[in-house]
């Protein structure tokens, strides 16, 4: 019974997608959007071990420095870091530009996944890492770094889509308007009449992660037999 | 070759901080005297302190009650349906529930747009309670059972039980969880753009409006007011870590098995 | 590997930092043709309304195409965010922008003018300028445009109800405010940061103090109590007031209130058309009604002012605004005058026919009223929290 309502409280707000028969699309917005959130997922799952692996095992008086430099990021306001990057990013002449938009939702995504693989990193033990601290970097990551973080790569790729959808602002101060997504559709049409129109977009901001999420479980799942197989 | 990573997480760092910079030049001349005075400010900094920690502490609470029961409790099928939420960018879930509550639910009992917020809450709290379980759930993967076995062994109350034998290796997660949340929901703009009032705004959204709606003669009050908020938070956090570091320590030592 | 990733990042960085400088702009128009053909013109403007994209996109865009070969990309944003995007650019000497034409007016075009925003002397570079009507061209809600902007479209406030649920329609805004009495629930307006929010407030104040309303150093505290008395029968009891005209139209569509409003008498004859409105959507003209102009303009670091120049031309030749003014996109009031154009063209504005959402025109020049200037704009939004509160 208890289980019960704790589910129809967490499936509940879904119904709401259901209210209108949506009609699926495909467009440069799409495309968009896919590509930003493969290059920026790939991006994260590999900076982010990295550094993670480096807070963890390095030795130096800057460590701590280092790690609050990479932590504070996440508590400016998202609004007021969009302006200041904007007049950085000018100077270099990318704003309205693929790489501008990239450089920048990389910076939103990046201390979140930082974050979750240190913690997951010191929650599995040095001492399990310890025995790969020899390896050659490339061996390192595909025999032990990846199977033993493959679910946190799975959270991490997950989190970053999430928090890409969910970009409007920044993606179209810095895109200037110029790099359409579907969040920054959507946020028009949210605006509009069409109710089936936003429940389109709707769908397309939950799928993408729930696809991309599962298709990643499936290829980690595959990687680590092979790896396995190989040992 | 994770040196690499380091550096270029690093350089990926110090673009925000440039906003600081920024924020900085941009408040210059903002009479913050006269901030405090305005109504509206402060208005807003009383709901979204309220809205804020409502929804943080509650998701802080839900979400470790959740771990606990996969963990001690072996209700394993959450594991499966709280990732459900984790889907769902902000923006989409703010829609998602403005569809449910628009007209009133259930049965025309919280209707979205009020100045409770209640419905701003119950979004964020159906969206960070995952998020949460996440951050604490590796914690109690963890954690050493017979810390627990001993307590229980000791005859201690559950609430005792809990709190030697579990708390002490939550705190981590969980400051990092409550900060996380309080800033990114102090200033947020999607979800009470989409189901908040306009009057009181929260903090986002009220200087968003402030910086886009030509009122161009007080946008070093709404860039003085993130400032202020930026520090408070960066303060907040140094503050408790710094508090809890020596605890911290302690516990980090004695994981390592 | 990695160095090389680097140090091309960085080369990237150096390379698009470099060769920035500013655009020029031609002489003359048929200079500025021919510099521009084969380019692509980045045209902003608020993006909220179908009509209005489709007539660019629809219309407009294919007839540039064949006659310049220059395509017109429409992006959509809200007016005050690319302002606030050049005002960056400014700051962070950005000499080649994103933006090459824009639509401003009011507020915006006074801050964007401020602070040294616009590419100025476009008049004289634009043959179809001459034809403007001068008055509307002069000055923009108050402050004069000094050939910074180009008028674009001249419309007026309206209100459009529900016939099928308002039997006897109020006739003054007093009459409006017993109406939301009799009728608890079914009007508001957008709050007051928004364009038409800010413009319904700027009514009730001529509705109350006439021409001296204009001098007046602030608003009258008598003045805000009296519109907060409003609220306790406006939907939601005015605990919560619509963001944008967007969302008022998505609740009078809907049938939740029975009265929307809006600059451009006729910009329901679409809407109704398409079946967003109800069927018995009619115009309302209270005691006045203000009249607005909007305008064309080119910002400071366009990198294409040369075609924006043609662009401007373009919307402004009398066969491309009189297909605006139709309803079959947008149905936007021209900007030229009428005695200027030749006896067809002039034909064909006066008998564009009436749809049945439009108001009498008549009743409504002899009501049209200019519009205030910027200050008391700000002025109604900082003192309007007293009724929201």
């Amino acid at each position: 019974m208890r289980r019960l309502v704790i589910l129809v409280l967490i499936l509940l707000p879904f119904s709401g997608l259901f209210t209108s028969v949506p009609t699926f699309f495909f467009d440069d917005a799409i495309i968009n959007t896919v590509i930003q959130v493969l290059v920026i997922v790939s991006l994260n799952v590999w900076l982010s071990i990295g550094t993670a692996w480096w807070l963890l095992f390095t030795e130096t008086k800057w460590r701590t420095f280092i790690e609050w430099f990479l932590f504070l990021p996440l508590f400016i306001p998202a609004l007021a870091g969009t302006f200041g990057m904007y007049i950085a990013l000018a100077r270099f002449g990318l704003v309205g530009t693929t790489i501008g938009v990239l450089i920048v939702l990389l910076v939103v995504t990046l201390p979140y996944s930082i974050r979750l693989a240190y913690n997951a990193m010191s929650v599995i033990g040095r001492p399990m890492f310890e025995q790969a601290l020899f390896m050659p970097p490339l061996r390192r990551y595909r025999d032990v770094l990846f199977p033993l973080l493959s679910g946190t790569i799975q959270t991490i790729a997950l989190m970053s889509t999430v928090i890409v959808l969910g970009q409007f602002v920044l993606i179209q101060l810095i895109g200037a308007g110029l790099i359409s997504t579907v969040t920054t559709r959507l946020y028009q049409v949210y605006a509009g009449n069409d109710v089936a129109l936003a429940l389109q977009h709707t769908w397309l901001l939950i799928l993408i992660p729930a696809v991309l999420y599962i298709a990643i479980g499936w290829g980690i799942r595959l990687g680590v037999k092979i790896v396995k197989g190989r040992l | 070759m994770s040196r690499v990573n380091v550096l270029l997480s690093m350089a990926v760092s110090l673009l925000p901080l440039t906003a600081l910079v920024f924020l900085f030049r941009e408040s210059v001349g903002a009479d913050v005297w006269g901030l405090m005075q305005e109504e509206t400010w402060r208005a807003s900094l009383g709901v979204t302190l309220y809205v804020t920690l409502v929804s943080t502490l509650c998701s802080l609470v839900l979400g470790t009650l959740a771990a606990r029961a996969v963990y001690v409790n072996g209700q394993n099928w959450l594991l499966r349906w709280l990732k459900w939420p984790l889907f769902v960018p902000h923006i989409a879930s703010a829609y998602l529930f403005y569809l449910l509550f628009a007209d009133g639910f259930p049965f025309g009992l919280i209707e979205a747009n009020e100045r409770h917020h209640l419905v701003v809450i119950v979004t964020y709290i159906w969206k960070e309670v995952p998020f949460v379980f996440l951050m604490v759930l590796g914690t109690y993967a963890q954690l050493n059972t017979g810390y627990r076995d001993m307590a229980k062994t000791l005859q201690l109350n559950p609430w005792r039980q809990f709190s030697v034998a579990e708390w002490p290796f939550l705190v981590k997660p969980l400051l990092d969880s409550f900060w996380i949340l309080v800033a990114f929901i102090s200033f947020a703009y999607e979800v009470p753009a989409l189901l908040g009032v306009t009057f009181p705004k929260l903090l986002g959204v009220l200087a968003y409006d402030r910086l886009t709606t030509g009122l161009f003669l007080n946008e070093s009050e709404a860039y003085a007011v993130a400032l202020i908020w930026t520090l408070f938070l960066f303060g907040g956090v140094l503050l408790t870590y710094v508090l809890t570091a020596k605890h911290r320590r302690r516990i980090e030592k004695g994981v390592r098995r | 590997m990695k160095r090389f990733l680097i140090v091309g990042l960085m080369l990237v960085f150096i390379v698009s930092a470099c060769g920035q400088e500013q655009a020029e702009v031609a002489e003359t128009f048929d200079e500025a043709a021919k510099a521009s053909e084969g380019t692509t013109v980045n045209f902003y403007l608020w993006g909220g309304d179908e009509g209005i994209n489709r007539y660019l996109d629809d219309y407009v865009a294919p007839r540039l195409e064949s006659s310049y070969g220059i395509e017109l990309n429409r992006v959509p944003m809200d007016t005050a965010e690319f302002v606030r995007q050049l005002s960056l650019d400014k700051r962070a000497d950005r000499e080649r922008g994103t933006i090459d034409l824009m639509w401003i007016n009011g507020d915006n075009f006074r801050n964007a003018a401020e602070a040294d925003l616009l590419t100025g002397g476009l008049l004289e570079r634009i043959p179809n300028a001459t034809l403007l009507n001068e008055a509307a061209q002069a000055t923009d809600a108050g402050t004069p445009t000094n050939g910074l902007e180009v008028a674009w479209g001249n419309v007026q406030f309206v209100l459009h109800y529900d016939a099928a649920n308002v039997q006897n329609p109020p006739e003054t805004f007093e009459e409006l405010r017993r109406w939301t009495e009799e009728n608890p629930g079914r009007f508001t307006y957008p709050e007051v940061t928004d364009f038409t929010g800010n413009a319904f407030v700027r009514h009730l104040l001529y509705a109350k103090y006439g021409d001296a309303s204009r001098d007046m150093e602030t608003i009258p505290d008598a003045f805000w109590d009296e519109l907060a008395s409003w609220s306790p029968n406006l939907w939601k009891q005015g605990q919560t007031y619509p963001k944008s005209l967007a969302q008022l139209d998505q609740l009078y569509a809907s049938g939740e209130v029975w009265m929307t409003m809006g600059f451009n008498e006729r910009r329901a004859e679409a809407e109704v058309n398409a079946g967003v409105f109800p069927e018995g959507t009619r115009a309302l003209v209270l005691d006045h009604s203000i009249s607005s102009t909007h305008f064309l303009a080119v910002p400071f670091n366009a990198s294409n002012p040369n075609g924006a120049l043609v662009v401007i031309n373009e919307l402004l030749a009398p066969e491309v605004q009189l297909m605006k003014q139709r309803d079959t996109y947008w149905g936007d009031g021209t900007s030229l005058d009428l005695d200027k154009l030749d006896e067809r063209d002039r034909e064909a504005f006066l008998s564009l026919d009436d749809g049945s959402t439009y108001p009498d025109p008549e009743l409504l020049s002899d009501r049209q009223l200019p519009d205030y200037g910027p200050d008391v704009i700000d002025q109604i939004r900082e003192g309007w929290t007293r009724v929201a509160r």
